[in-house]
C-alpha cells in the first residue's frame, strides 16, 4: 500500500512538472509571438512588421527578435528589402538640437535638448512614396499628437542641396514645424526615409527609433512602445513587463538613481547588519545632528 | 553653442532655445497710386523663445506669448525701413544689456495678467530695428533678465 501511494505520489509530481514546462513553452512562444509584432490577444490592433520600439538598441534584445541590425552594419546598409530602414543595434545615443532652413528659406533652430517633454523627428522625403502617407496624416492637427498628447513633432527632410524646398512647401502643412536639414540626418544616423527618432528632452536622450510603413502602423507602434517603457498618460506595466521583470528593474534604477544612489556608490557595500545611520558621536549619516540643524561637510 | 544666421541677423542659439530667422513674403501688387507693394516692403525678423516656438506667430510673438510659462522668455528683433531710423524714436546702439527695472505689464503688445515686456527702437549699421521682449512673469523678472542678457550680447546685425 504504501509503495502505490509512493509511486502515486511521484506520477503526479512528474505530471505536475509536465504541466508547468507546458505553461512556460506556451508563455515563451506568446512572448517571442509578441516581440514579432504579432498579438493574440483579443481587441489587439492590426498587426505588422515590428520595425519601431522603445529601447531597441539598448543590447537588451537580439535583433533578430526585435528588427534591428548588428551595430557594425553601413549606414546604406540598414535599408531592408521592404525598403524601411533598421535601427542598428549600437546603443541608444544622445539627443541633438536641430538647426536647417524651413521650406520658404528661412533660418530655424529648434530645440530637443533641455526642453520638457518628448519630441517626436520625422525624417521624410519628398521623393518616395511610402513617405506620402505619413505627409498626408500629418495634415490632420490630431494625428500630430502621435508622439503623445504633450509631444513635439518636427518632420525633416534633408537640406536643400538634395531636396527641392518648394517640393517640400507643398507636401508640409504650414502649421507643422519642418526643418530641411542634411546634418539632422547625419547627427541622428538616419540611413534613409521614412524613419522616425523620439527624443525624451528633460534627459536630452533618444528613447527609441525605427521605421514603419504607413501612420497607422507608427500610431500602433508608438503608442504600444511608449506604454511598454513607461511613458504617456495610462503607462503601466503590462503583463509582459511583469513576466519578464523589465519594468521592475527599470522601476527599481529609477528610485536608486532618483536618490543618488549610482553603480558603486558606498551605500551598496555597507554590511547590513550595521546600525543604519548613527555613528559614535550621535550624528546621522545624512549629517543630521540631534539638534536639528545640517552639517553639510559631514555628508559624504 | 551653435550659431544661426540669416537675413543679415545672427545669434547664438542657447540648449533648449528655439529661434527662427525670418522674412514674410513681399505682397507683389503694388498699393493703389504708389510703387510700395501693398502691405509695404518686408523685412527680417528673428523670433528667440526659452521653450518651443509653434510654427504660425505674430511678429511679435502673438501665437507663442500667451502660452508662455512663469520661467520663459521670448525676444523679438524687428527691422523697420532703414529711412525710419532717422526718427526720434529711435536711439543709435544696439541694446546689448537690459535691466529688470526696463520691463513693466503695459509695455506688452498685448497685456497678459502675470507677465510683462519692453521695447527699445534703436538703429545700427545703418538699419533700424525694434527690440521687444516679454518675460513669462512679472514677479520673477529679476531672475529671468539674466538670460535674455546672455541672449543679446551674442546677436549680431550686419551692415544694410
Amino acid at each position: 500500500m504504501t509503495v502505490l501511494v509512493l509511486v502515486e505520489g511521484v506520477v503526479i509530481l512528474l505530471l505536475a512538472v509536465l504541466v508547468v514546462g507546458l505553461l512556460r513553452s506556451h508563455a515563451e512562444i506568446l512572448r517571442a509571438l509578441h516581440d514579432l509584432g504579432i498579438n493574440l490577444e483579443e481587441g489587439a490592433p492590426p498587426t505588422g512588421t515590428k520595425t519601431f520600439d522603445l529601447n531597441t538598441r539598448s543590447g537588451d534584445r537580439r535583433p533578430a527578435d526585435s528588427g534591428v541590425v548588428s551595430a557594425d552594419t553601413a549606414v546604406r546598409d540598414r535599408v531592408g528589402a521592404s525598403g524601411l530602414a533598421a535601427p542598428s543595434a549600437d546603443p541608444l545615443g544622445d539627443a541633438h538640437d536641430l538647426m536647417g532652413v524651413t521650406p520658404r528659406g528661412d533660418a530655424a533652430a529648434v530645440a530637443v535638448n533641455g526642453v520638457n517633454g518628448l519630441t517626436l523627428l520625422s525624417f521624410l522625403s519628398t521623393g518616395c512614396i511610402t513617405c506620402l502617407d505619413f505627409w498626408d496624416a500629418f495634415r490632420d492637427p490630431k494625428n500630430r499628437s502621435v508622439g503623445g498628447a504633450a509631444a513635439n513633432l518636427v518632420v525633416l527632410t534633408r537640406g536643400p542641396e538634395s531636396e527641392s524646398p518648394a517640393a517640400v512647401a507643398q507636401l508640409a502643412d504650414p502649421e507643422l514645424t519642418t526643418l530641411l536639414s542634411s546634418e539632422a540626418f547625419d547627427d541622428y544616423s538616419v540611413p534613409v526615409a521614412p524613419y522616425f527618432v523620439l527624443v525624451d528632452g528633460s534627459q536630452s536622450r533618444i528613447i527609441g527609433e525605427g521605421a514603419a510603413a504607413s501612420f497607422e502602423q507608427l500610431s500602433s507602434l508608438l503608442s504600444k512602445a511608449m506604454a511598454d517603457g513607461g511613458y504617456g498618460v495610462g503607462a503601466r506595466r503590462t503583463r509582459r513587463d511583469v513576466l519578464r521583470g523589465l519594468r521592475r528593474n527599470t522601476t527599481a534604477d529609477e528610485a536608486l538613481d532618483a536618490a543618488g544612489i549610482g553603480p558603486g556608490h558606498p551605500s551598496l557595500h555597507e554590511d547590513p547588519r550595521t546600525e543604519r545611520g548613527q555613528t559614535d558621536s550621535g550624528q546621522t549619516d545624512s549629517g543630521q545632528t540631534d539638534s536639528g540643524t545640517t552639517d553639510r561637510s559631514a555628508g559624504g | 553653442m551653435a550659431r544661426l544666421a540669416a537675413h543679415g541677423l545672427s545669434c547664438d542659439v542657447p540648449t533648449g532655445w528655439d529661434v527662427r530667422i525670418y522674412e514674410r513674403s513681399q505682397s507683389t501688387v503694388d498699393a493703389p497710386a504708389s510703387d510700395i507693394p501693398m502691405g509695404g516692403l518686408v523685412h527680417p525678423t528673428m523670433h528667440a523663445a526659452s521653450s518651443s516656438l509653434p510654427p504660425s506667430r505674430g511678429d511679435y510673438g502673438s501665437g507663442y506669448v500667451e502660452r508662455m510659462t512663469a520661467t520663459d522668455v521670448f525676444v523679438c528683433l524687428a527691422e523697420f525701413d532703414h529711412e525710419a531710423g532717422a526718427t526720434t524714436m529711435f536711439d543709435e546702439g544696439q541694446p546689448r544689456t537690459l535691466r529688470s527695472a526696463d520691463f513693466h505689464p503695459e509695455a506688452q503688445q498685448r497685456v497678459i495678467p502675470g507677465m510683462c515686456g519692453t521695447q527699445r527702437f534703436f538703429t545700427t549699421n545703418g538699419r533700424a530695428l525694434c527690440l521687444y521682449v516679454v518675460l513669462g512673469s512679472w514677479v520673477r523678472r529679476q531672475a529671468l533678465v539674466p538670460a535674455v542678457n546672455a541672449f543679446l550680447a551674442r546677436i549680431e546685425i550686419d551692415p544694410r
